[in-house]
Parts: structure tokens; sequence; C-alpha cells
């Protein structure tokens, strides 16, 4: 059973803090990713794992044992990890097999063990007909495959992978993401996952943590990150959504012209984030909706419409109120520009989210 | 396939953690260029300060060099001659950098010919040619001259300040040949079209743009040759020397006579120290700013058309190559046949012997030969493996303070050859090392001197390299020493070749380092052609010169085979 921690990790780089207090704890064949925007300190959270780089502050367990803190860290060859690298890092002086089995070689296995595992290997990454090939005669595609079947080779406690398709093109992408969990159903391998690429994070993960300037702002597993964020930064990074102003009181959220009951909010200043798709429009004739319980209904016309192929943007002016909101609806939800429409939210999608 | 994840056994071989034992390579490795660089060059200082009976602090040797006249009058034709040499390559080497570079003159892929084979000439070889063809007397174009037009005067006489310039020149000028096409190649037509569309000819334009925008690294490839001129000895040991002219460094090996004044030869090198350190900065400063002026990215270049003019050119080009080149290495190949060199080659005075000579009767030019591949064979394996492990080390910031190494690595292109031997003499040759005459002082110095090159060169490799190839062996289970050994090397392993080659070449005709360094035992070719030279030798000698050039140009010819035909020529 594998267990990782990373307790209040802190990396400097002279004045300049790339990784703030980072914790957070793998279960056994997790895989958790590390989401945020370019330069946020995911690359240097990975390396600190992998023993590549020291921490300035706090500490790395695995299964109990230290194996990073300021004082030191156990090399990386010790940590019983592997890694895919953004640039693949294939040894262009290795054929295929040696590279696969460049690990295994590493624990001293027997020669005909490894040999027959790699064999194995390859087989999963459907590569074995290429195991005596150099890398500079594969496509980037199968160079990606063979840095997968090195890492999973030598069934490491840990599996780091950082940004591994961001270099391949888009077809390519979604080819790999499924291949990159299909091994890691098939053999459990506790799994960080470093990219920039929100969808990517949500289709892959258990967990995701999102990164903003070197802190986490939430862990949570995909849905949850989407239908909960818990600050602004996360709600807007997930997907699209909507941002309100109010101010909150005894368990409600005022904001204008309507109030929503919430369990959670703190009094004062209130920011709300609802996603666009929460939002329903219908045709608004003379009568009025039909009242539910706990849903809202707001009167608006349509200010902006974008048709998106599988669905329609809406831009909504809110009828006596300076405020705009946006809309995701079906293809066949056709309105004209100026209709006016019912937006009808349940009130539990408004969810208080914390930041400026 | 889920019987895959099972196929295990593998977790519980979970390693104990291994000793990294590139702390002590590298360790080790500071100690090694802390005792080639820092040691010997250290004892130039304290020895030129220091009184040679009470060791106690002075200026005086100083002083007792700056009263001779003979010594200053010896830097001042050493700085006569670097000005002429100079102005000599300048005169070779340009028309032809910039006809390869700009124009579309037929044949001048020869001109690459022409340069690569001065390049490889060893200087003393190139100077035993002329020798041959331009002495006084017997010189092979003053009896054509004399039987030509009866007049006994010599045409030509090689044994001048003009001729050893002309001679040190011709090998030379490939320095200059080197950058000024480099910087040329930089340049784009466009600049040029600019000039001619507001009216300029061709010439002109050459004149008034491409020639200022490569004058940078012109001006900078003139410092290295000046430089080279100034620290030659092998080449004034053969031709000044015989002239009854000192310069520099055959002034300094007087101070060897016996008895030996090491202290007064310190003192008088630090000049010599000093004025290469300069340039050198200098030389830098320059290439750094002329990068800027020749920035021009959009470089595509249409060859320059020359119309009439080809033929000067063509003829310029083929007549450095004959005078550089074919005629040395010519009258070497035809004397190593002959009986008596002077007489014409005819069958009556051709003959075998002076190959069977060197080759199996006389033992010194044997172990000569023997003594030259051997320490050439060592000195490019053990720089190569140094210039390598201290640029990585360098590059990836390994130990703290690594950039000092660099410095340490780099120190030696400030001292020339000949005063490194004296420091290498000072420092090793006495006790406690007692290394005089060893094969390993030879080689040590030799290592020292050429460190520099494989350093850079290894340098730019690696940093041209990923890091993430070496963090990927080493997150699979593989030390930093696996790293090098198994993905690093490997993957440079035609920059390492090219390093290894071109140490090789240059270790193999080394005259200078070698100097007070050798005695009967550990004699290379190039120390011996001094002797042989002074004994008149020649026959002998062409052969052992000609076996060398054979070798050499087996050694490049397999480097361009396997790295590419301008592997030697590049710019570094
Ligand atoms: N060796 C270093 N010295 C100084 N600053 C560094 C160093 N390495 C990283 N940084 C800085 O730390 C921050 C985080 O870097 P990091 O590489 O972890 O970002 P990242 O999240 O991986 O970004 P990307 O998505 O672009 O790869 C960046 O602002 C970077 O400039
Ligand atoms: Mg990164």
């Amino acid at each position: 059973m594998t267990k990782l921690i990373l307790d209040g990790l802190v990396k400097d780089y002279g004045g300049f803090r790339a990784a703030d207090n980072i914790s957070l704890t793998l279960a056994d064949g997790e895989f958790l990713s590390l989401l945020g925007p370019s330069g946020c300190g995911k690359t240097t959270t990975l390396r600190m794992i992998a023993g590549f780089i020291t921490p300035t502050q706090g500490r790395i367990e695995l299964d109990g044992r230290e194996i990073s803190s300021p004082k030191g860290v156990v090399a990386p060859e010790n940590r019983d990890m592997s890694m895919i690298f953004q640039s693949y890092a294939i040894w262009p002086n290795m054929t295929v097999a040696q590279n696969v089995g460049f690990g295994l070689r590493m624990k001293k296995l027997p020669a005909d063990q490894i040999k027959k595992r790699v064999g194995e290997i390859l087989g999963v990454v459907q590569l074995d007909h290429l195991a005596e090939r150099y890398p500079s005669e594969l496509s980037g595609g199968q160079q990606q495959r063979v840095a997968l079947a090195r890492a999973v080779a030598v069934q490491p406690k840990v599996m780091l992978l950082d940004e591994p398709l961001s270099n391949l093109d888009a077809n390519l992408r979604e080819e790999m993401r499924t291949e990159i969990k299909r091994m890691h159903v098939e053999f459990g391998i506790t799994t960080v996952y470093v990219t920039h690429d929100q969808s990517e994070a949500m289709a892959i993960s258990d967990r995701v943590a999102v990164i903003k300037a070197g802190r986490i702002e939430q862990i949570d597993e995909p849905y949850r990150l989407y239908a909960r964020p818990r600050t602004r930064f996360a709600a807007e990074f997930i997907g699209r959504t909507n941002l309100i102003e109010g101010h909150a009181k005894a368990g409600e959220m005022h904001f204008e012209g309507f109030s929503v009951p919430s369990a959670e909010v703190r009094s004062g200043g209130v920011l709300a984030s609802v996603r666009p798709q929460n939002l329903k429009l219908s045709l608004r004739g003379n009568d009025k909706p039909e009242r539910a319980e706990g849903v809202l209904h707001l009167a608006a016309r349509i200010d902006e419409r974008i048709f998106l192929g599988e669905r329609w943007d809406y831009g909504l002016a809110l009828e006596g109120r300076a405020m705009s909101l946006r809309a995701a609806a079906p293809a066949e939800q056709v309105f004209d520009m100026d209709a006016p429409v019912w937006i009808s939210i349940q009130e539990s999608r408004i969810i208080p989210v914390e930041g400026a | 396939m889920t019987d895959i994840a099972n196929v295990n056994g593998l977790r519980p071989l979970a390693r104990r953690p291994k000793f990294d034992w590139s702390l002590v390579v590298f360790g080790l490795l500071t100690a090694i260029l802390v005792g080639l660089v820092v040691y010997p060059m250290s004892r130039l200082l304290i020895e030129s300060f220091s009184d040679p009976k009470t060791g106690s602090f002075t200026v005086a040797n100083f002083f007792d060099v700056a009263r001779r006249s003979r010594y200053l009058l010896a830097y001042w034709h050493t700085v006569q001659l670097a000005v002429v040499t100079v102005i000599m390559s300048v005169a070779m080497a340009l028309p032809m950098a910039w006809v390869v570079s700009r124009t579309d003159i037929p044949g001048r892929s020869l001109f690459y010919f022409g340069t690569l084979g001065a390049f490889i000439m060893p200087p003393f070889l190139g100077a035993i040619g002329w020798i041959l063809l331009a002495g006084p007397n017997a010189g092979w174009i003053n009896q054509i001259w004399t039987s030509l037009t009866g007049i006994e005067d010599p045409l030509v006489n090689i044994f001048s300040l003009w001729g050893l310039a002309f001679v040190i020149a011709l090998n030379v000028f490939p320095l200059i040949f080197i950058f000024a096409t480099s910087a040329l190649d930089l340049i784009s037509s466009e600049m040029e079209e600019a000039a001619a569309i507001h009216g300029a000819g061709p010439m002109r334009t050459t004149w008034i743009i491409t020639l200022p925008l490569a004058l940078p690294a012109i001006l900078g490839a003139i410092m290295l040759v000046f430089l080279e001129t100034i620290a030659l000895y092998g080449t004034p040991a053969l031709i000044a020397i015989p002239a009854r002219f000192n310069v520099a460094t055959t002034q300094l090996t007087t101070f060897f006579e016996y008895p030996a004044k090491i202290e007064l030869a310190m003192a008088f090198s630090v000049p010599l120290v000093l004025i290469t350190i300069v340039l050198l900065g200098a030389q830098r400063l320059l290439l750094r700013g002329g990068h800027v002026a020749v920035s021009g990215k959009g470089g595509a270049r249409t060859a320059m058309r020359v119309g009439r003019w080809k033929w000067l050119f063509l003829a310029h080009g083929v007549a450095v190559t004959l005078l550089a080149v074919i005629l040395p290495a010519g009258i070497l190949v035809s004397t190593s046949f002959q009986i008596a060199w002077a007489k014409a080659p005819v069958l009556s005075n051709l003959t075998l012997d002076n190959y069977r000579a060197i080759l199996f009767e006389q033992a010194t030019v044997r172990e000569a030969m023997f003594n030259t591949v051997y320490f050439a064979l060592a000195s490019a394996t053990a720089c190569t493996v140094l210039g390598f492990l201290t640029a990585y080390v360098v590059i990836r910031k390994l130990i703290p303070y690594s950039s000092a190494l660099a410095f340490l690595a780099v120190a030696p292109v400030a001292v020339p050859g000949i005063v490194l031997a004296i420091c290498f003499y000072a420092a090793f040759a006495g006790p406690p090392f007692s290394l005089y005459g060893s094969s390993l002082i030879i080689i040590l110095a030799f290592i020292t001197r050429f460190l520099p090159i494989a350093f850079v060169s290894c340098a730019s490799g690696i940093r041209s390299l990923n890091p993430e190839l070496e963090e990927a062996v080493r997150i699979h289970g593989g030390s930093r020493m696996r790293a090098m050994v198994e993905v690093v090397a490997p993957v440079l392993k035609k920059s390492l070749m090219g390093v290894w080659i071109l140490v090789f070449v240059i270790c193999s005709r080394e005259l200078s380092t070698a100097m007070f360094l050798t005695s009967h035992q550990n004699r290379v070719i190039s120390i011996l052609t001094l002797d042989m030279s002074e004994q008149g030798d020649y026959e002998t000698l062409a052969a052992m010169g000609v076996v060398l050039l054979v070798v050499t140009s087996t050694v490049v010819a397999i480097g361009m085979r396997l790295l590419g035909r301008d592997f030697m020529l590049r710019r570094n």
C-alpha cells in the first residue's frame, strides 16, 4: 500500500515563492492532477516529489518514510518512482526495448526476466513490433507510448507525469489520455499528473488540485470541483461561470432583486458562482412562470447570441437591473435577439466563492 | 491483461539506497584541475617574484630581464614578426574567405581543401619544406633561379624575419579564413542589395558594406594570429636561430642553458602571458559586439557575380594553396625518397633507405614516432574525458562554485605553450615528483594545454542537451554517473569524437609544450625535427615528416568521414 504525503511544501527561488505551503495526501492507487495556469508551480511541486528539488520548507513522506525535507532528499534514483517528461526524454541512443527495460536493469533483474517483461509491457502499449527501433524512427505518439511503457515497466510506487500530452496534436492527445487512464486502471499505480488543461484533468483524475501562484486553491473530485468551486479562481478556471456580487446576512445571500438561502456563507460581502449550464431559459409571455420550491425566476432579455454548433451561448440582460448573465442552452432552443425570457435557476446551484 | 500486473515480485526488490559515486568523481576532478592548472601556473608567479638563492620575495628578476638590451630586442623582434605575419595572413585568407562565402566563382570549394591542408600541416614541417625550397644557397627556388639567369645571388632567403613571417602566415591563415567565412556567412545579401540599389557597384559594396560588417570577427581572428605568432617556438627555432636573430620564444630557451635560470625565464615570460590575457579579453569583447552587427536574420544569400575578376581570385586561392600545402608537402615527399636533397630527383638519386632507416634502423626516430602517437592518444583521451566531465559538472551546476571549475578549465589558454612548459618544468620536473624526462610529464602538459578546447566544445554539446534525458535516468533508478556514461556521452558521441580527433591531431605536432620537458627518453617527432634540422639530416627528417603527415591526414580523413567535412574548420 502506497501513501504519499506532502506536508507544507515551500520552494523559494531567491525572493520568489514558486510553491507555497503545498499539502496533500495521496491514497494508494489514486490518480491526482495538479492543475493551474503556466508558472503556478506545478512542475516545481512535481520535481520536489521526484527528488530533483530540495524543498525550502515542509516535508514529503512515502509509506511513512521521510524522503524530502530542507535537510536533505532521498536521491531520485532511490525513490521507487518513475516519471514521464514533457519532452518524453526517450534516450535516443537506446532502442525502444532498451529504453523500456532500463529501469528493470537498474533493479538488477536477470536479463531473461527483463526481456519477458519488456515484451509484455510493449504489448500493452501496442509497440511490440517496434521493440528494436530507435526513437528517432518513431512518431511523437509512439515516443509517448515508449515513455509510458518505460515508466510503468518498473512498477513504481508513484508515477509522475509533467504535461505529457502538451506536445501532441489534438487527436493523439485524446487517444493518449485514454491510454494513460487505461494503464492506470490496469496497474493501479499511484499517480501525480501535471497539466494546465482543465478538461484533461477532469477526464483523467480521481481528484484535482487547483493551484494558483504556488498555492492549492482547492482539491476535489472533478465533478465537485465543477459543481461546488470554493474560490473564484477555481470557479473560473474549471469551465465558464457567472460571478455575481451581493452581501450575506443570517444564512441568506442577497443580490440585486433576489435572495438565496445558504447555510455555509459568512456575513458580509459575497461573491457567488452560477454555471451557464444551470440557467434554464423559457420564453416569457404575460403569464408568470410556474412556481417551484427552491427555484428562482428572473426576467431577462436576450442581449447577445452565439451559436457554437452544439449549443447556444446567450448573453442575458436582466430586466430593470444592471446585471447580465450568460446561459448555455441546447441547440434546439432558439431565441431571437431581444426576446423576453424567464431564467430559472435552482437556488442550490448558486455557490458562494471566496476571493475578490 | 491483468496477469501482467501480477508478474510482479518487483516491489520486494526495492533497493537499498545506492552510494552516489559521482560526488567522489567530482571531488577528484576538482583536485586534478587544481593540480594541472593552479599548481604549475602559480609557479610562474611565485618563481618570477622570488630570489633563486634565498627564496624571498624580490622584483630583481624583472629588473635583470629589463636591463639586458638583448632580451628587449627579442620582444621587439617578436612584435615585428607578429605584425608582418598578421598582414601576410590577412592578405592570404581574406580574399579566399570572401570568394567562398559570397561569390559564384567556380572551383571555390577547392579553397576549403587548401585551408584544411594548411591547417593540418604541422608548422615545423611547413618550415622544413620552405627551408628546402627557399634556403639561400641550395634551396630549390634559388637553384632554379641561378640556373635560369646565371645570377649567383639568391632570389629568396627564408632565413630572415620576412621569410619567417611568410612561413608562419602560410600556417596560421586558416584561422582568419574560418572566422571571416563564418562572419560573412551571417550577413544577409539584403544588406548588400540595399547598397546596390543605391548605386554602389559590387566591389564598392563589398568594401563599404560587407567587410565592415565582418570586421569584428576578422579583428578577433587577427588577434588570435598575433597570439599564435608570439607564442610559436618551432618555426622560429628552425628559421630565426640560423638567421641569427632572436625572438621572445627562442630567447626563452637560452635561460635553460647551463646554469639554468628558471627565475629569469619566468620573469621573461610574464609579459607574454599578459599580452595574451589582454588580447584574448579584447577579442571576446569584439566578438560580442560583432554578433550584434551581423545578426542579419533574413540570412538568405545570393552569390555575387564577379565577372572577369574571377580569374584573379582563383589564381590567388590556387597560389596560396600551392605555397601553403602543395609545394612544402611535395618537396618533403620528394626529399624523403632522395639520397641527397639538394640534387635533382633523378633515378640515380632515388632511394627507400630513408624510410628503412627511420622505420627499422634509427631507434631515436622510431621511439620518437612511437612517443608521438602514444602521447597524442593518451592526451586526446584524457583531455576529452576531463573536458567532458568538467563541462558536465559546470553546465549542470553539480557542485557548489562549479563556475570556478569552468575558469580553471579555460585558464590555460592564457599561457603560451612554451611558458606552460616552463611552469610544468618548475612544478613537476624536480622532487618530489621527479617527472623530468618521463612520458607522464609530457602527457600532463598536453592535457593541460588543450583542456580549454575540449572543455569548450564539450560544454556547447552538453548545453544543447535537454536535462530531462538525465533526469529520466535518475528517476528510473540510475545514478548520475550512469546518466553520464549511458546517455550523455553516447548521445554526444559525435562531438566527443570530434574533440578527440582535434586534440589528437594538435598533440601529434605540438612542440612548444614539450620543450624543456624532454630528455632523450621521451622525445617526440616535433622535438626531434629541431635536432635533425640542426644536423642537416633533411632526407631522414623528410621521411619522418611524411609518416607524420600520413598519420595525421588519415585521422582527419576518418574524422571527416564520420563527422562531416567541416568538423576541423568549425569556429569554436
Ligand atoms: N530555477 C528557478 N529559478 C528561479 N525561478 C524559477 C526556477 N524554476 C522555476 N522558477 C519559477 O517558479 C515558477 C513556477 O515554475 P514552474 O516550472 O513550477 O511552473 P509550471 O506551473 O510548471 O508552469 P508551466 O505550465 O509553464 O510549465 C515560475 O514563475 C518560474 O519562473
Ligand atoms: Mg511546467
